[in-house]
């Protein structure tokens, strides 16, 4: 995939994204700027999200499952994980609690198509920083990015 | 067994003094045939009433069986046509026997069989509707956590995407098209949302509601849509601080399904009256329109999910579904009558207080 290709050349690697935004230059000059790493399997909400959250000025490393979310957790640190609940083999549960052990100065934030109550309550007692159902507006992922960034 | 009145004849008599009569008759009808015979001589008895007394014998022996026949045969035959066609599976059918006499008491026994029977079917019926229902909605649930996944996903990335480029897009009819399709794909959202509230509502804390609040608040929500349309809404709860356990929200929205329903039903206006009032173990609600009332064949599947008279697009036949689901949820019943002159719903929700003061 693309993304994760791009992802792979580089602990801080970018996306391929059209001329950066004045907001992400501004950003990235006062270092309010995010890293980020997104899992996702859907690959549509993947792009566009990375493509969205480098725009808005964070350096984004997107992968399309858990698994290869822990391996990009070993080479670099992450302010940020958007990680997706239902996937296959690893879930984002899964996921949550390998980063909280392993990087527990790292938020994870769960995006998910369906929460069930079990598993919002699982991921809370897990630590879950946020929980953010799709379809969510931009306003609910800024305000919840801005949480992460205020606590950094 | 019923005690018999003192004008009531027992079956047995009924067999026996006919039987009874024939032989008196015969007896004293030889007894004169025969003195008439002996004392006089033969020439002087006319062989008209010789005649005569056999007819009239015969008669009366013909008068009394027929009595027998009356009294004895023919409720045993009424009997037996009931039995047959129950034996055929009508249980509508009842015997008619007012012969005072056993074969009463026995008519009237199997009248009882025959109630009792039909009751326990109609339960049965019911029990294996409200199966079925469940099943539909149990099915739903599973639908609903399914499609949910799967049309969230495209969703929420058309959401953001449309977003994205309505922040940057300054011409107006740029803006109209990403406007469209970013309105759009939240009314996706907010129809898979209520999907899932089928399978979401079962998981929620049961608490001490106060069902007087939730109908406020459900008519509340209501009032404007009932403006518009000249509909007068009025409640009468009388609950003297009864509460039920349960999910308020949840309730609330049922009733508010039930109102919206009624207020669509009367868009020329009418009246809904919302009654509330304790008839232990139950805490009972009515929601009585004076709306158009619901044709017959739609009358059995209004609680079913997606079932809707509505135009596309004005709802999607889930808002009774899910009030079904919550009634059931919370150990109630609900159920709809209608006719020409509009529609009664009614809710039937255990009553806290009076189940604790019986335990």
């Amino acid at each position: 995939m693309k993304l994760a290709d791009e992802a792979m050349r580089g602990p801080a690697a970018t996306l391929s994204s059209p001329a950066p935004a004045r907001k992400q230059e501004r950003m990235a000059e006062t270092g309010q700027g995010l890293d980020v790493l997104l899992v996702d399997d859907d690959r549509s909400l993947l792009e566009i999200l990375g493509t969205l959250l480098q725009l808005e000025g964070h350096r984004v490393v997107a992968v399309p499952s858990a698994h290869e979310g822990l391996l990009k957790m070993k080479e670099h640190n992450f302010d940020l994980v958007l990680a997706d609940l239902k996937m296959p083999r690893t879930t984002g549960l899964d996921m949550l609690r390998a980063v909280r052990e392993e990087y527990p100065q790292t938020r994870v934030v769960i995006i998910t198509a369906y929460a069930s109550v079990d598993t919002t309550v699982e991921a809370m007692r897990l630590g879950v920083f946020d929980y953010l159902p799709k379809p969510f507006k931009l306003a609910e992922l800024r305000r919840v990015i801005n949480r992460v960034r205020d606590e950094a | 067994m019923p005690r018999r009145s003192a004008n009531q004849i027992s079956l047995k008599w009924k067999v026996i003094l006919p039987i009874v009569g024939i032989v008196l008759v015969a007896f004293v009808g030889y007894t004169w045939v025969s003195l008439t015979t002996v004392v006089r001589p033969r020439s002087v008895v006319p062989t008209q009433h010789l005649l005569a007394a056999a007819i009239s014998l015969t008669a009366l022996v013909a008068a009394l069986i027929l009595v027998l026949y009356v009294l004895v045969n023919r409720p045993i035959q009424e009997l037996a046509a009931v039995m047959r066609s129950v034996e055929e599976g009508d249980l509508d059918r009842r015997v008619h026997i007012h012969s005072g006499d056993e074969l009463e008491h026995l008519a009237n026994t199997f009248n009882r069989m025959l109630d009792e029977i039909q009751a326990k079917n109609r339960q049965l019926v019911e029990a294996g509707q409200q199966l079925l229902q469940s099943e539909k909605l149990a099915s739903i649930g599973l639908l609903a956590a399914g499609v949910a996944h799967e049309i969230n996903n495209p969703v929420a990335t058309i959401s953001v995407s449309a977003e994205c480029l309505l922040e940057s897009e300054q011409q107006p009819d740029r803006r109209r098209f990403l406007l469209a399709i970013s309105e759009e794909a939240d009314r996706i959202g907010g129809i898979v949302r209520k999907l899932l509230d089928f399978d979401r509502g079962g998981h929620d804390r049961f608490s001490d509601c106060n069902l007087v609040g939730a109908v406020d608040r459900a008519m509340e929500e209501s009032r404007r849509e009932a403006e518009r349309s000249g509909v007068t809404l009025a409640s009468d709860l009388q609950l003297d601080g009864h509460r039920v356990q349960g999910q308020c929200d949840q309730l609330r929205q049922a009733f508010a399904s039930i109102i919206d329903n009624a207020i669509r039903a009367m868009p020329h206006g009418g009246r809904l009256e919302v009654r509330a009032r304790v008839h232990e173990p139950w805490i009972v609600l009515t929601f009585t329109d004076t709306g158009s009332g619901i044709a017959e064949e739609h009358l059995d599947h209004i609680f079913d999910p997606f079932f809707t008279t509505r135009e596309v697009g004005e709802g999607f036949g889930l808002g009774l579904a899910v009030a079904y689901a919550v009634v059931r949820r919370h150990g109630g019943e609900i159920s709809a009558e209608s006719g020409p002159k509009g529609t009664t719903f009614t809710i039937k929700l255990p009553d806290m207080d009076a189940r604790a003061n019986a335990a």
